[in-house]
């Protein structure tokens, strides 16, 4: 009877505490994190600059392309090879946010699979005819595809000749054009959907942590972002997935050898995007605060600490690769290799420490747990 | 002990609970399995995955291809509609049986403690007279109406749910839960945007309320809704922890499945009079003179039904057989009602290296694994062990035999760092599968976190 007693009490005390919270809670204590904030930080501080910047970047490498183009300088090549790589910085920081409409642009695997076929792009462009659309020429567009075709021929004057005298110079110059206006309508695409196709309100509105909430959609495509810098940027040049020797014309930008700038590029966006930091470096409510909110401990630290250490980490080792990354990874094994490491201890915290503390699922479809 | 125990357990008891129970059972059932197919889950599952992480003893359990086990789903629907009817009852509750321990033994990857309990239950359906009232058995032949099934029949089931509550109790009394309020802690801040509820569960108070409230609860509830003066209250108390839980937790069917099935502790006469109500509207009318259900080769079945329950009662501690903390090395684990009990996360890092030139190189995972495989994997010492041993077989057949294959593995849990799980130089591939203890799980100690990566060689 005792025990029954005790059960009673429990249950009522249970339910009394389920039922008194709409009330009087507002006075509660200011412990409380507000997630709806951050969120709403995120979509507006970081996610829709950066899909801005992107949109601004290619719109105005697409307008150096066609001027280029229209009078193929020495001049007019360097406005359109600087106006690429300014475009290519921005893609790394949109990269991290792989959702919504830049899933479904695919902006992954339509603007940036390398290495480019090489081979490939001279079919096309000998044949004239090619749809770029197709799976088959995932790896001859994009701004892989765009640095063989600014940089493939070396020097400038080179460049110059493929597209004045050289063999099918008018093929070559549409194909150019093509590729890079593609890249802007994928960029635009995305830009639009955040913008006025109202992604923002559907992004702020997705709360909880399950799969397709806000906060699981920018755990997931961080870690899915810094597991692709690790393997793709780094490890599949360096060879850690093939034979066991370096492979340099697998890196990312191969031709314009700006593969490191890239790699801190993704880096620093990656950091930002856990932060909660915008473009001109104001540090808003990010996931580190929401893991300091719930007293995620690492060792005898916080956990939003160590990863925020082990990302100056990793842009460390980066930064102390002399470049080119293609020729760092047989002269430097060892300095690459650092990054590499460092890289691998970051996703561990990332992908197994940060979900775990927040509560968020590491999956891409909805399934049943116990 | 059992002959004396004889004339209580085959005394006659209505059949009604009985056949309330198979009715909510089979119908649960039939929901459930259309759900699965209708999610997608049956394509996604066990057609698309290029590997699958089979039981140790159960290797040959293997998908039938996408035509294969849309069919199997396809009998496995019928056969609970079969049970929910009670139509061919003991075909279809071993047709059930079988179809759903099949599919369950595929892939360890999508272990679930209920999709264990819907195994077991079905087994034990498929031993009672559950069809002999209120079924279409019944109206096919009206001869083998009963009004009364041994007790043994009723008591089984409530034996059964009684264990999976108690030992879900008895695992939740460990100090990360009653003391840390883990993994409840890191779980319901997830939730602070439900209505009501929601801004409560960002206070580690609550978490506390909830833990010690879970663990009592599970301990307690069978009792309680056995007795007859708490089993309204008790009932009550299950609906709204089961509500709780369904709308905290992403666990399916699970929770609609218990509420419905602890209805079998209510009384006789409630089952009679549901089972009354549902005879006026069909306007079936029932036979007059009570007919008490003869069971061939009970005292057979008896004594089955007690090894059964012995090894029910005894195997969810088979762990202390095993040296280092549960949670950790997950040796004995499964198939013991631990629910809801970790947060528990890794990542693997797998290399193969090829002994003849040397040369070791790093795995991608996804190019073997489902999202959910390699997750599942990441965290349990077996699965690391049979992806290693995959990942040997994919070499040899590509003509690179002989591979050594180690694996770098981090997993956090609970709240601790993330830390080395195995020891990174094991040549697992050489490592084989057995109950006995596996020596190269790494022990929980309290290690100074970071860790170094150890890396490629």
């Amino acid at each position: 009877m005792i025990v029954f007693k005790k059960y009673t009490v429990m249950a009522i005390a249970c339910l009394a505490v389920l039922s008194s919270c709409g009330s009087d809670n507002e006075g509660g204590p200011t412990t409380e994190y507000d997630r709806q904030t951050m969120v709403a930080h995120y979509a507006d501080n970081l996610l829709v600059p950066a899909f801005t910047v992107f949109e601004n970047k290619t719109e105005a490498m697409d307008a150096a392309v066609n001027a280029f183009v229209a009078t193929p300088t020495a001049g007019t090549l360097a406005t359109a090879r600087t106006a690429y790589q300014e475009a290519y910085l921005a893609l790394q920081d949109v990269s991290v946010y792989e959702f919504g409409p830049a899933e479904e642009q695919l902006l992954r695997a339509n603007l940036n699979i390398y290495p480019t076929s090489a081979a490939e792009i001279e079919n096309n462009v000998t044949s004239g005819t090619y749809d770029l659309q197709a799976a088959a020429n995932l790896d001859a567009k994009g701004f892989p595809a765009l640095d063989y075709l600014l940089y493939g021929a070396g020097s400038e004057a080179a460049v110059v000749e493929q597209y004045t005298s050289g063999a099918h110079a008018a093929n070559r110059k549409k194909y150019l054009q093509d590729v890079s206006s593609l890249v802007h309508q994928r960029a635009n695409a995305a830009y639009t959907g955040w913008t006025s196709g109202n992604y923002v309100d559907t992004f702020k509105n997705a709360q909880g942590t399950a799969v397709g909430s806000a906060v699981g959609n920018l755990v997931n495509q961080l870690n899915f972002d810094i597991d692709v810098t690790k393997r793709a940027k780094v490890g599949f040049p360096s060879g850690r997935f093939s034979v066991g020797e370096a492979l340099p014309e697998k890196v990312e930008a191969y031709y314009s050898q700006t593969s490191l700038d890239l790699l801190k590029q993704a880096i620093r966006a990656e950091k930002a995007a856990f932060l909660g930091m915008t473009a001109n470096g104001t540090n808003g409510p990010g996931l580190d605060d929401y893991l300091d909110h719930v007293e995620a401990p690492y060792g005898e630290g916080m956990l939003s600490d160590a990863i925020e250490a082990q990302f100056d980490a990793a842009l460390a080792a980066a930064n102390a690769v002399q470049g080119p990354l293609a020729e760092a990874v047989t002269t430097q094994p060892q300095a690459v290799t650092k990054v590499y490491d460092e890289l691998q201890k970051l996703i561990v915290l990332t992908k197994t420490d940060m979900p775990s503390a927040l509560g968020v699922a590491i999956n891409y479809t909805d399934s049943d747990g116990d | 002990m059992l002959q004396k125990l004889k004339p209580y357990l085959t005394a006659p008891v209505s059949a009604a609970p009985l056949a309330v129970f198979r009715v909510i059972f089979g119908g649960m059932m039939l929901a459930s399995i259309l759900r699965f197919i209708w999610k997608g889950w049956v394509t996604e599952l066990y057609v698309l995955p290029k590997v699958y992480f089979p039981y140790y003893g159960f290797e040959w359990v293997q998908p039938l291809g996408e035509a294969g086990m849309y069919a199997l789903f396809f009998v496995m629907a019928v056969a609970a509609l079969g049970i929910m009817l009670g139509l061919f009852y003991r075909l279809s509750a071993l047709l059930f049986f079988l179809s759903f321990t099949y599919v369950e033994l595929i892939d360890k990857t999508n272990y679930l403690n209920h999709y264990y309990f819907v195994s077991i239950v079905a087994l034990l359906l498929v031993l009672v007279p559950a069809h002999r009232h209120f079924s279409l058995d019944v109206l096919r032949r009206p001869h083998s109406w009963v009004s009364h099934v041994p007790r043994w029949a009723v008591l089984i089931f409530k034996l059964q749910l009684g264990l999976v509550y108690f030992y879900a109790g008895i695992a939740k009394l460990n100090p990360d839960w009653l003391l840390e309020a883990m993994p409840l802690r890191y779980w319901l801040p997830a939730h602070t945007h439900l209505p009501l509820i929601g801004p409560l569960l960002d206070e580690v108070w609550v978490a506390f309320v909830f833990c010690w409230f879970g663990a009592f609860y599970d301990l307690t509830i069978p009792l309680f809704l056995s007795w007859r003066k708490s089993r309204v209250l008790a009932y009550l108390t299950v609906v709204v922890f089961h509500v709780l839980t369904a709308v905290l937790f992403q666990i399916g069917m699970f929770p609609y499945i218990m509420m419905v099935s602890t209805l079998i502790f209510f009384s006789e006469g409630f089952h009679e009079r549901l089972l009354g109500w549902f005879r006026g509207l069909a306007k079936v009318r029932m036979p007059a003179a009570p007919a008490y259900a003869r069971v061939a080769a009970q005292p057979l079945l008896l004594n089955l039904l007690a090894v059964y329950f012995v090894v029910q009662v005894l195997v969810p501690w088979r762990f202390v057989l095993y040296p280092g903390p549960l949670f950790w090395t997950e040796q004995g684990y499964r198939f013991s009602w631990r629910v809801m009990l970790m947060e528990k996360a890794g990542t693997a890092f797998f290399y193969v290296r090829d002994p003849k030139t040397g040369y070791e190189i790093e795995i991608n995972n996804r190019d073997y694994l489902t999202i959910t495989q390699e997750k599942q994997m990441a965290m349990q010492p077996d699965m690391l062990l049979q992806y290693a041993h995959m990942l040997q077989q994919d070499f040899a057949a590509r003509g690179i035999s002989g591979t050594q294959v180690r694996a770098e593995v981090y997993v956090s849990m609970n709240g601790r760092g993330s830390r080395l799980y195995i020891d990174p130089t094991v040549n697992l591939a050489a490592e084989k599968e057995s109950f006995l203890p596996k020596p190269w799980i790494l022990p929980l100690d309290e290690v100074a976190l970071p860790q170094q990566a150890v890396g490629q060689k």
